[in-house]
C-alpha cells in the first residue's frame, strides 16, 4: 500500500461527554484549516477524517462567528476550499472537491472492457477511476467495468497486488487493461515445509525461481531450464542426449563426497528423494522455491542437508472456467560441430602414419595426392547430425466456485533429436480437485501420470572399455575417403564396417547405420497421486492429514540387429548373433503426513506452532533377461522370447523413515521475526542408532520497521537475516549396515564340470551407520529501495559436514576394498547475490532484470582414517590404457573433483636431440623423457614437464592441474515489453571450471590408422611448424592426462529468448478469446566459450568425484520454436 | 467437541508412536546376510566354493599372460606396450598387483569367515572335516603367494571384525611360511586321498602334500633361507611318489590337450583351477587359458576362436630345448595363423636365428583342440595346472640335491628326472617310434602353389606334414614342416609330394599332378584317358592324354628319418654332472623347459636368487634383436628391488601400520 494513501485519523483524545455541540463560536484570520478544524472538533464533537494529502491543498480560512449553528459553519468554511465534507452520523470527512465534470468541448462517454491479470485471469474487484477526479467504478467477478467519463481523461486502473495503470481514454469506449503484478513482493506468500510463510516474514534463505520466465524455455522439463535461474542453485547437464541429460542439481555447493548430493523434493508437499522432474508439465508448475538455509531445511531433517526443492503445481481459481492452450513447433540443431581433416589432409596423415600401407590404400597406380585435393569425401557428421524437431502441446482448464476448485491439464511433448534415431516423446495428464466439505472441513486431491519414452543409443556409452566403441569415436573418426571411393569399388557409406580396419580392438563401425539400426527404447511411467484433508478443530487450531503415493517403472528394451555393431555377424567379437535385453525396475514410495498448526496473531505478538508427524516407505525392484541368438530378428524386441536366455537378474529392497517434526514461528510488533524448528527422525537404514535430531533456529530484523529507518523514503524494505541448524543426509544403501552375502550362480565355482555351486561373496557392513550432520550458519540480508524498483538480497554462509557417510577405501588386506563409515568432513562456503531491478517502467515500455551470482568454496577436511586423498581414474574405463592412470584427486585443503595430471610442456624440438651418425635423433640426457623410453623419443613428441627433476616422467610428476566445479555461477534475466510486444532475454553462465577433452587423445593424436582426426591436427608439428601445440604422429605415449587435453570450460550462455506478441484486445473479441500470443523461443542459442569441443556443460563420467570428462558425448542441441498461447 | 478432538489426535498420536515402533525393523528382501548364513552344510559348501572363487579371480587374467610371471621363458608380444607390469615397469599403484593382492585378502577373509563359522550348522564331522582342510589349504595357498611374491605381509587368520580393521602390521615371511606349513599339514589329515575324488578341481592329499613340499623348498630359498626344509620338501615329494596313484602322461601333448578338452587326468594332473562357462551360455567363471597365451588369432575362424597370443617366448627357453625333445614345438608354436577363415598355418624356420625364435607364441595351450563352442574371445572353461606330478618330480630331485649339496644318485634321477625326460623324448609313448625328421631329396621345380604331403604306411598313423614353395626363382619347395609326428611307425612310411596323374578324372585347369618324378600343369581342361604325360617339355596331345597337361618341372622328393626311442635320448646321469651347481644349473633349465607358462618361474627364480641376473640378461640377449628387441623390456626395467611386489597403494594410504617393501 502506498504512503499516501494511508488514511490516518484524526480522532478526538477525548469524545466529549456532553455530546454533540451544534452551537459553534469561533474566531480566526488567515487560519490554517487545520487548526480550524480542530477547534470545531472540540466545541462540536465532531470527528473530522480526512486523508493527509487533502488538507495540503486548503486555502487559508477567515472566520468570526458567534453561537452559530455548527452546519453554517461548516459551510461558511468551506466555501472558498479546492475541498468538500459530508456529514455521516458524528464523523465529517473532508475530500477533495470533485472536477466539474461539464466543461466546454467536453463530452462524457461510456468506457468499458475487462481487467485482467497478464494471463488474462479476470481481476474481480478492480478499482477504476479517474485521474484527479472521485468518478470510481469497480470491476464485476469477471473483470469487467463500465464508467461514464469525459472522453479526454486518464482513467486509473488499480487492484490489489498490482501496480496502478494510467491509461488516456482518447474517446475509446472499449479499454481492455492487463495489469502487472505489483514488484513488491511484500504481501507475496512463499510455500515452505509444511506450510506458508509470507515472504517479508521469511527468517530464511528462500530464493523463488521466476517462474514466468522459466517457462518461456522450449524444453521438456524444468530441471532444462533451471540454470542460472536462483543464486546458490548450481545446475549443470552432462550431455545432450534426450532424457538422458544427467543433470546434476546442487544447492550450495556438493554435500557428499562418494554419495549423491542432490536435493530433497517436495512437491504439493510429498517430500521424496528421487522425484524426476522432468515427471512434471513446466506448464503446470506455480511455483518453485528453494530453500537454502538449515532455517529451511532442517524441517526435513535427516533429508535436508543438500537444500530442498519446494514445487507447488497450480489450482483451480474462483472464478470462470479458463482454458489455456499453448502450442510451439521448432527446430533443434547442435549448437557447434569439431570439424575435421578434409580427405586430402587425411591421406596426407595417412601417409605420415604409414606410408607402405597408406600406398595400397589411397594411392593405388594413377592415383596421386592431387585427386583428392578437390575431393569432398563423405561428410559422416552431415549424415549423423540432422535437424531435430520440437513440438510442444499443452492444454489447461481450471476454475471453481466458492467451495470446488479444479484444475485439469495435459501435455504432449516430442522431440526428434539432432542425432538420428534419438529423441523423447512425452505425454502427461494432471487432475487436481479442492473441495470444501463444510465450514471446517476441506479436502483434496491431485493425479498426475506422466509416460516418457526416450529412444536412440547412448552416444558416451563405452564397450569393454575400448574409447573406439563409442558413437562419436566413429562419427569423427570414420574415413572420409578409401581409394574405392574414388572408383566407386566400396562404398564406405553402405558398408557396416569399414573392411581395411582389422584391429581386433577397434571397435568402429559404420555411425550412420548402426544409429539407425540399434534399438534402445526407455518408457518410464509415473504416477504421483497426493490427497489430504484439512479440518479448522478452532479458529486457530488446524489439523491436516495427507497421504501420497509416487509410482514410476522403467522398462528399457534394447536389441541388437544383424545391422549393427552389436548384433552384425560379420563383427569378430559378436558371438550372441542379433540379441536383446529388457529391464524393468520400478519404485514406489508412500507416505503420510499429519500437522496439528495453531496459529495466534494480535497486534504486537505473531505465534505460529506447527507440530506433526510422518511415515514414508519407499521400496525399489526389479529384474532383467538377456536373450541372444534370436532367430527372427525382424521381430525386434518382442521376439526376444525365441532366443536362447542369458542372464536372469533381480532385485529388491525398501527403507522406512519415520519423522517427528516441529516449527515455532514467533514475531514481535513484525520487527523481530524468530523461527525455531526440530526434526526427529528415524530410518530404517540405521538399524543401530536409528533416530537423528535435527533442530535449526532463525532470526529475522525487520530493520525498516525501526525509527531510524522509517523516515528514509528511499528504503522500502530493509531485514537482516541469521539462522544456524543441523540438517542430515541418509543417502546409502537401503541395508549397508549389514554384510550381505551375495549368491551368484553365474561366476560360481565349479567342481567337475558341474553347474557351479553358487558362490558365497561376503561384503561387510557397518552396523555403526548413522546420519551424516551438516551444520550450516546463514547470514542474509534483503533491502528494497525506492519502492521496490531495486531489491537486492545477499546471503553468505558457510556449511561443515561431519561424520560424511563415506564409501570409504579399507585396506584390502581387510578382505574389503571398500565399506561405508562415518568418517570425513566438507566445508562448503559461499556468497550469494541477487539483484532485481525495474530499469525502466514506462507508459509503453518497461524493462526489468534479475541478475544472480552464487559463490562456492569446497573444502575437504578429512578423509577416511589416514587419507589424505582420494584419487580416481575413469571408471568405467573409457579407453584401454588409460584405466589406471588417475585423473581426479579429492584432498585435504582442496576441492572435490580436481584434475591431476602432467603439465604439458610443449613439444621436443630439435635441439633437444644429438643427432646420430645414422641420421637418427637421441633425447639429450639433460632433457627430461616424457615417459617413453629415451631412444624412442623423436623431434615432435609431446613434453611435459619434470617436476621432481629427475629427468624422466613417472607419476611424481603429476600434480593439481585444474577445477571440476566452478568459482561462480549466475543468471542474467531481462524482460522488455513495449505495447504488445515483450522480449524475454536469458543469460547464464558458469565461471572457473575445467574440462578434460579426451577426445583430443584420439582425434589430435593420430595413433591409431585410417582413423581421421580434428581439423586442428593440420597443424601438428613438423620440421617447418615448430612451433605448435599438436605433437606429431604417434607422439603422445598412452596413460598420460596432461594440461594439453585440459581446457578452460567457463561459459557464457544465451541460454532462452523468447519474443512474445499479444494480439490487442480488440481483436480478440472478434476471435471470442481473453487472450492470444504468438512467440518464438529459443534456448541454447549462442554460447561464449574457450572450450574446443562441442559444448561446455558436459560430464560424460559424471560423478562428484570426477566431474568435467568429455569423451563423445551426445550435443547439447539448440532449439527454436515458434508458438501460440490462446485462453478463453 | 474441541477438547475431545484434542484428545483424539494425542490418542491417535500415541498408538501411531507405539503400534510402528516396528516401522523402521526392516529386513533384506534380495539377499541373505551374514546373520543368516553358514548354518547348513551346503552353506558352508557355498562358502567353499567363494573361497575357491578367488582361485579364478586371479588365474583368468592378471596371471595369464599380463604380468611377467614367466620370467625368461616369455614377454609380453606388443612392441607398443611401454608401462605397467607387463614389461615390468611396476609403479606401486600397478592395478594387476592390487587385483591380485586385494583379490588374495578378500580369498582370506571369506576363508576365516568360513573357518569362524564351520561349527555352526549340525553335520557329519567327516564333511565337515574336508571343508575345514579344504578351507585351510586354500587360505594357506593364498598366503603362500603373498609371501612369495610380497615378503612380509600381514597374517590375518580371524575375519576382519568392523570396517575400523584398516591397520594391520606385517608378519615375518618366516612366520608366515610357518603358518602356512601347519595349516597345510593339518589340512593333508583332513582332506580325501587322490583316489578318493574325481576331479582335480577339490583338494586332495596329494595336492596338499606337493605344495608343502614347494613352500618348504620356497622357504629354504630366498630369502628365508631356512635350508633345514630341504628335508621336509623332500619328504612331501616322496610321499606324492610314494602314494603310487601318480604316473606321468605318456604324451606331454595330451596333458593340455585334456585340459583343453576339459578332461582330468588326476595322475599327471593333481589340482587346477577350474574355470567354467563360456559367458554367452550365462556363466562367467571363465578362464583364459589359450585365449591370452597362444597362437595369435583375430577369431576370424570359429575352428581357432580368438587368440590375443600376449606372450612369445624368449630364444633362451626356445634354444634350451635339444634335438628330440618333443615339448619345444608345443609349447612353442612352430607356426602362425592367418587371420582368415579357414585359418591357415603358416610355418616359421626350423632352424631360426634368434631373432626369428622370438617371432613364435607360447602356446601350451591351443583352442584348436577346444570342444566347446563358440570359441568366444572373452573367456572359456578351460582349467590351468597348480600342481602337476612333474613338477613334484622334479622338485623331488632338487631337494635330494639340495639337501646335501650333491648330485642325485643314478636311481633318484631315474626315478625322477628322467621320468620326465623320458616322455619328453616320446620314450613313454605306448607304441614306439615317431617321424623324427624329415629331408627332402629332390627340391623339384615348377609348382605353383605349395602341394599337398601325404604320409602313408609304415605301420603307423597319424604323420603329417606340409611343404612350402619358393614363389618365384625356379619354384621349387623350400621346406616341409612336420606337423604332426604320429606313432607306432615299425618302419619308415612313404612321404609323397603332390598329387599322382589318374585315369578318367575331371581336371581343371591350374591343377598340378605328377607322373613319373615330373610335375604338370593342367593348361586346358578335360577327362584324362588312360594315357598319362610323359613329356619331358611342352603340352602333351588332348587327343592322346584328354586334359592337357604342360611339362612344369621335376617333381619334389622327400625322405622320413624315425626315431630310435629304444635309446631313452633324453637320460641324464649323475656323471653327467660335474657337481651340486652344474646339477642345478641342469634342474632350472629342466623346470622352465616342463613348466614353461606355468606362472612359477619368477618365484622360481627368486627362491635361487638368480631373478636380478637372469633377467638383466634377457635385457643383454634381446638388445642385438632389431625390431623384436622390445622383448627385452622387461628385463630392461627389472631392479634390484623387482624380487618382491611393492605393497600397492591402495593398501598403504589406508593401512598406516603397513610400510614398504625396500625399494619401493
Amino acid at each position: 500500500m502506498r504512503l499516501t494513501t494511508v488514511i490516518l485519523i484524526a480522532a478526538l483524545m477525548q469524545v466529549s461527554a456532553a455530546g454533540l455541540a451544534q452551537k459553534i463560536t469561533i474566531s480566526k484570520k488567515q487560519a490554517d484549516l487545520r487548526a480550524v478544524l480542530k477547534a470545531l472538533r472540540t466545541q462540536s464533537g465532531y470527528n473530522f477524517v480526512y486523508a493527509d494529502n487533502v488538507l495540503s491543498q486548503a486555502k487559508p480560512v477567515d472566520i468570526s462567528v458567534k453561537a452559530a449553528d455548527f452546519k453554517d459553519v461548516l459551510a461558511q468554511i468551506f466555501a472558498n476550499q479546492p475541498l468538500t465534507y459530508k456529514i455521516d452520523n458524528n464523523v465529517i470527512i473532508v475530500q477533495i472537491k470533485p472536477t466539474v465534470l461539464t466543461q466546454p468541448g467536453r463530452k462524457n462517454i461510456r468506457v468499458s472492457g475487462v481487467i485482467t491479470d497478464e494471463e488474462g485471469n479476470p481481476l474481480q474487484s478492480a478499482g477504476i477511476r479517474v485521474k484527479g477526479g472521485d468518478k470510481k467504478a469497480v470491476a464485476d467477478k469477471d473483470g469487467r467495468y463500465s464508467i461514464e467519463v469525459p472522453d479526454d481523461v486518464i482513467l486509473v486502473f488499480t487492484h490489489l497486488g498490482f501496480d496502478d495503470q494510467e491509461m488516456r481514454v482518447e474517446g475509446r469506449q472499449t479499454i481492455n487493461i492487463k495489469l502487472k503484478p505489483q514488484i513488491s513482493k511484500l504481501d507475496e506468500v512463499l510455500v515452505v515445509g509444511y506450510g506458508s510463510v509470507r515472504k517479508v516474514d521469511i527468517t530464511g534463505s528462500v530464493a523463488q525461481v521466476n517462474i514466468r520466465d522459466m517457462a518461456k524455455a522450449p524444453v521438456s522439463s524444468i530441471e532444462q531450464a533451471l540454470a542460472g535461474r536462483v543464486a546458490g542453485l548450481n545446475v549443470s547437464a552432462s550431455q545432450g542426449q534426450p532424457g538422458e541429460e544427467g543433470i546434476n542439481i546442487r544447492i550450495r555447493g556438493v554435500g557428499s563426497i562418494t554419495q549423491d548430493a542432490s536435493p530433497l523434493y517436495v512437491i504439493d508437499g510429498f517430500a521424496t528423494e528421487n522425484f524426476d522432474l522432468s515427471m512434471l508439465n513446466p506448464d503446470d508448475i506455480e511455483s518453485i522455491n528453494v530453500l537454502k538455509d538449515a532455517s529451511g531445511t532442517a524441517i526435513y531433517g535427516s533429508r535436508g542437508a543438500n537444500g530442498v526443492i519446494v514445487v507447488e503445481t497450480k489450482k483451480g481459481k474462483v472464478g470462470k472456467p479458463n482454458l489455456n492452450y499453448s502450442g510451439s513447433y521448432g527446430f533443434q540443431d547442435v549448437t557447434k560441430r569439431v570439424e575435421v581433416l578434409s580427405p586430402y589432409e587425411f591421406v596426407k596423415l595417412e601417409n605420415e602414419r604409414d606410408s607402405v600401407t597408406a600406398k595400397t590404400l589411397y594411392l593405388p597406380d594413377g592415383v596421386t595426392y592431387d585427386s583428392y585435393k578437390n575431393l569432398e569425401g563423405i561428410n559422416w557428421q552431415d549424415q549423423f547430425f540432422r535437424q531435430g524437431v520440437t513440438n510442444i502441446h499443452n492444454l489447461s482448464l481450471r476454475g471453481g466456485n466458492k467451495d470446488t476448485k479444479y484444475a485439469i491439464s495435459g501435455s504432449l511433448f516430442e522431440t526428434g533429436s539432432v542425432v538420428v534415431n534419438t529423441g523423447l516423446k512425452k505425454q502427461q495428464g494432471r487432475v487436481t480437485v479442492d473441495q470444501n466439505v463444510s465450514n471446517k472441513l476441506r479436502a483434496g486431491m491431485s493425479t498426475n501420470y506422466t509416460h516418457t519414452q526416450t529412444y536412440g543409443q547412448i552416444a558416451s556409452s563405452i564397450k569393454d572399455g575400448y574409447a573406439s566403441s563409442a558413437l562419436l569415436y566413429s562419427v569423427w573418426g570414420y574415413r572420409p575417403v578409401n581409394a574405392g571411393y574414388l572408383t566407386g569399388d566400396i562404398d564406405l557409406e553402405e558398408e557396416l564396417f569399414d573392411e581395411d580396419v582389422t584391429s581386433t580392438t577397434d571397435y568402429r563401425f559404420n555411425p550412420v547405420e548402426s544409429a539407425k539400426n540399434v534399438y534402445r527404447n526407455k518408457d518410464n511411467n509415473n504416477l504421483v497421486a497426493n490427497g489430504y484433508f484439512t479440518y479448522d478443530i478452532t479458529k486457530n487450531l488446524v489439523f491436516k492429514s495427507t497421504g501420497a503415493i509416487n509410482l514410476n517403472t522403467i522398462q528399457l528394451g534394447t536389441f541388437y540387429n544383424s545391422g549393427t555393431s552389436e548384433g552384425s555377424p560379420i563383427s569378430p567379437r559378436n558371438n550372441y548373433g542379433q540379441w536383446g535385453a529388457m529391464a524393468y525396475s520400478s519404485r514406489t514410495t508412500w507416505s503420510n503426513e499429519n500437522t496439528l498448526t495453531y496459529s495466534k496473531v494480535n497486534k504486537t505478538n505473531s505465534f505460529t506452532v506447527l507440530g506433526g508427524f510422518s511415515f514414508q516407505r519407499e521400496g525399489n525392484k526389479g529384474n532383467n533377461y538377456t536373450a541372444i541368438k534370436v532367430p527372427n530378428e525382424t521381430l525386434g524386441i518382442d521376439g526376444l522370447g525365441q532366443g536362447t536366455p542369458l542372464a536372469v537378474g533381480s532385485f529388491g529392497t525398501y527403507n522406512t523413515l519415520q519423522s517427528y517434526f516441529s516449527r515455532v514461528n514467533y514475531g514481535y510488533q513484525s520487527r523481530y521475526l524468530f523461527t525455531a524448528t526440530f526434526r526427529a527422525d528415524g530410518s530404517s537404514k540405521f538399524p543401530n542408532s536409528k533416530w537423528g535430531y535435527f533442530p535449526s533456529g532463525a532470526f529475522a530484523w525487520k530493520m525498516k520497521e525501526e525509527s531510524f529507518l522509517k523516515g528514509i523514503e528511499i528504503i522500502t524494505e530493509a531485514k537482516l537475516r541469521l539462522s544456524y541448524g543441523l540438517t542430515g543426509n541418509n543417502r546409502v544403501g537401503d541395508f549397508s549396515a549389514l554384510s550381505p552375502i551375495s549368491v551368484d550362480n553365474s561366476t560360481g565355482y565349479s567342481f567337475g564340470n558341474e553347474v557351479p555351486t553358487p558362490a558365497a561373496i561376503p561384503d561387510i557392513g557397518n552396523p555403526t551407520l548413522r546420519w551424516e550432520t551438516t551444520a550450516q550458519l546463514n547470514l542474509g540480508y534483503d533491502l528494497s529501495l525506492l519502492k521496490n524498483r531495486i531489491e537486492l538480497v545477499v546471503d553468505v554462509y558457510r556449511k561443515k559436514t561431519d561424520n560424511l557417510l563415506l564409501l570409504a577405501n579399507m585396506s584390502p588386506s581387510s578382505g574389503y576394498a571398500r565399506a561405508y563409515k562415518n568418517v570425513g568432513k566438507l566445508k562448503n562456503e559461499g556468497l550469494e547475490f541477487t539483484l532485481n531491478t525495474v530499469n525502466i517502467n514506462k507508459h509503453d515500455f518497461a524493462w526489468r532484470s534479475n541478475f544472480n551470482i552464487s559463490f562456492n568454496r569446497n573444502t575437504i577436511l578429512q578423509l577416511a582414517d589416514e587419507e589424505e586423498r582420494l584419487l580416481s581414474s575413469i571408471s568405467p574405463r573409457w579407453q584401454s590404457g588409460y584405466a589406471d592412470p588417475v585423473l581426479y584427486s579429492a584432498a585435504i585443503g582442496h576441492s572435490v573433483g580436481n584434475f591431476v595430471g602432467y603439465i604439458f610442456d610443449g613439444i621436443y624440438q630439435y635441439e633437444d636431440f644429438y643427432q646420430l651418425p645414422n641420421g637418427g635423433y637421441r633425447l639429450q640426457n639433460s632433457v627430461p623423457t616424457n615417459g617413453m623410453a629415451r631412444e624412442v623419443i623423436k623431434p615432435g613428441y609431446i613434453r611435459y614437464k619434470d617436476l621432481n627433476n629427475d629427468g624422466i616422467i613417472t607419476a611424481a610428476d603429476q600434480t593439481i592441474i585444474g577445477r571440476g566445479l566452478p568459482i561462480h555461477t549466475g543468471g542474467f534475466s531481462n524482460n522488455f515489453t513495449y505495447k504488445n510486444l515483450s522480449l524475454n532475454v536469458f543469460l547464464q553462465w558458469s565461471y572457473g571450471n575445467d574440462v578434460y577433452n579426451a577426445n583430443k587423445l584420439i582425434f589430435e593424436a593420430k595413433a591409431y590408422s585410417m582413423l581421421n582426426q580434428y581439423a586442428s591436427y593440420a597443424n601438428r608439428w613438423s620440421p617447418t611448424n615448430p612451433s605448435t601445440t599438436i605433437p606429431v604422429v604417434g607422439g603422445v605415449p598412452e596413460g598420460y592426462y596432461s594440461t594439453r587435453e585440459l581446457e578452460d570450460a567457463s561459459y557464457l550462455r544465451l541460454k532462452t529468448v523468447e519474443l512474445a506478441y499479444s494480439i490487442p484486445a480488440n481483436y480478440l473479441k472478434k476471435l471470442g478469446l481473453k487472450e492470444l500470443m504468438l512467440t518464438a523461443s529459443a534456448q541454447n542459442l549462442v554460447t561464449w566459450t574457450n572450450y574446443s569441443g562441442m559444448d561446455p556443460e558436459v560430464s560424460t563420467r559424471n560423478s562428484i568425484l570426477t566431474p568435467g570428462f568429455d569423451y563423445s558425448a551426445f550435443p547439447i542441441a539448440k532449439t527454436l520454436v515458434f508458438g501460440l498461447k490462446a485462453s478463453l | 467437541m474441541e477438547k475431545k478432538l484434542y484428545i483424539c489426535t494425542v490418542v491417535a498420536l500415541v498408538c501411531m508412536v507405539t503400534s510402528c515402533s516396528k516401522f523402521l525393523d526392516t529386513v533384506p528382501k534380495d539377499t541373505v546376510t551374514n546373520l543368516n548364513y553358514y548354518e547348513t552344510e551346503q552353506q558352508l559348501n557355498s562358502a567353499l566354493a567363494g573361497v575357491f572363487q578367488t582361485l579364478t579371480k586371479i588365474y583368468a587374467h592378471s596371471f595369464q599372460g599380463v604380468m611377467s610371471l614367466d620370467g625368461d621363458e616369455g614377454f609380453y608380444n606388443r612392441s607398443a606396450q611401454n608401462t605397467g607390469i607387463a614389461v615390468n615397469l611396476v609403479t606401486t599403484s600397478e592395478s594387476n598387483v592390487t587385483t591380485v593382492w586385494t583379490a588374495l585378502y578378500n580369498g582370506i577373509e571369506r576363508a576365516n569367515l568360513l573357518l569362524a563359522n564351520i561349527n555352526k550348522p549340525a553335520m557329519t564331522e567327516a564333511n565337515r572335516a574336508v571343508i575345514k582342510g579344504e578351507a585351510l589349504f586354500l587360505r594357506s595357498y593364498f598366503y603362500f603367494l603373498l609371501v612369495s611374491y610380497w615378503g612380509d605381509v600381514p597374517l590375518l587368520l580371524e575375519p576382519t571384525s568392523s570396517v575400523a580393521q584398516t591397520n594391520n602390521p606385517r608378519t615375518p615371511s618366516k612366520e608366515v611360511y610357518e603358518q602356512i606349513i601347519r595349516d597345510m599339514t593339518e589340512a593333508e589329515s583332513l582332506v580325501p586321498g587322490v583316489g578318493q575324488v574325481t576331479n582335480a578341481g577339490h583338494i586332495n592329499k596329494s595336492a596338499v602334500r606337493g605344495l608343502l613340499a614347494r613352500v618348504c623348498l620356497y622357504m629354504a630359498g630366498d630369502p628365508v633361507k631356512d635350508v633345514s626344509k630341504y628335508e621336509m620338501a623332500k619328504i612331501w615329494a616322496k610321499k606324492v611318489i610314494d602314494d603310487g596313484f601318480h604316473s606321468l602322461n605318456p604324451d606331454y601333448r595330451q596333458v593340455f590337450i585334456n585340459m583343453s578338452q576339459d578332461k582330468y587326468d588326476l595322475k599327471e594332473s593333481i589340482w587346477e583351477v577350474e574355470f567354467y562357462g563360456y559367458s554367452s551360455d550365462g556363466f562367467n567363471a571363465t578362464g583364459k587359458v589359450g585365449i591370452h597365451y597362444g597362437v595369435s588369432h583375430g577369431g576370424q575362424d570359429p575352428n581357432y576362436g580368438y587368440c590375443y597370443g600376449y606372450v612369445a617366448a624368449t630364444p633362451k627357453l626356445y634354444f634350451s630345448y635339444s634335438k628330440g625333445d618333443l615339448r619345444r614345438d608345443w609349447n612353442i608354436a612352430p607356426y602362425t595363423l592367418s587371420s582368415t577363415n579357414p585359418a591357415t598355418k603358416t610355418y616359421l624356420p626350423t632352424y631360426p636365428t634368434a631373432m626369428q625364435a622370438s617371432q613364435r607364441n607360447s602356446a601350451k595351450w591351443k583352442r584348436e583342440y577346444e570342444t566347446v563352442y563358440p570359441k568366444e574371445q572373452g573367456g572359456n572353461a578351460v582349467n590351468y595346472p597348480l600342481l602337476r606330478y612333474a613338477d613334484v618330480l622334479l622338485m623331488y630331485a632338487e631337494a635330494v640335491a639340495s639337501q646335501n649339496g650333491t648330485v642325485p644318485a643314478q636311481d633318484v634321477l631315474d626315478q625322477t628326472v628322467n621320468q620326465v625326460r623320458r616322455r619328453a623324448f616320446g620314450n613313454l609313448l605306448p607304441n614306439r617310434e615317431l617321424i623324427d625328421t624329415i629331408t627332402i631329396s629332390t627340391a623339384g621345380s615348377g609348382y605353383t602353389s605349395a602341394p599337398a604331403v601325404t604320409i602313408s604306411g609304415g605301420g603307423g598313423a597319424g604323420g603329417a606334414a606340409v611343404a612350402t614353395v619358393a614363389t618365384s626363382g625356379t619354384r621349387a619347395v623350400t621346406a616341409i614342416y612336420l606337423e604332426n609326428r604320429g606313432g607306432n611307425y615299425n618302419s619308415t612310411p612313404t612321404l609323397t609330394i603332390g598329387e599322382s596323374w589318374m585315369p578318367n578324372v575331371l581336371y581343371a585347369a591350374g591343377k598340378q599332378v605328377y607322373n613319373d618324378n615330373k610335375l604338370y600343369t593342367v593348361t586346358t581342361a578335360g577327362i584324362t584317358t588312360t594315357t598319362p604325360p610323359t613329356q619331358a617339355s611342352g603340352a602333351s596331345a588332348a587327343a592322346s592324354t584328354g586334359a592337357v597337361f604342360t611339362y612344369a618341372g621335376v617333381q619334389a622328393k622327400a625322405t622320413i628319418t624315425l626315431t630310435n626311442l629304444s635309446e631313452f635320448k633324453g637320460d641324464v646321469k649323475t656323471s653327467d654332472f660335474a657337481g651340486y651347481a652344474r646339477f642345478m644349473e641342469f634342474i632350472k633349465t629342466e623346470r622352465s623347459r616342463e613348466l614353461a607358462f606355468e606362472a612359477m618361474r619368477k618365484r622360481d627364480l627368486v627362491r635361487w636368487g638368480d631373478y636380478y641376473g637372469v633377467m638383466k640378461q634377457i635385457a643383454l640377449d634381446f638388445a642385438p634383436l632389431g625390431s623384436r628387441a622390445f622383448g627385452g623390456k622387461a628385463g630392461v626395467n627389472t631392479s634390484e628391488r623387482d624380487v618382491l611386489w611393492p605393497i600397492p597403494d591402495a593398501e598403504t594410504t589406508v593401512n598406516k601400520a603397513i610400510g614398504q617393501n625396500p625399494g619401493w
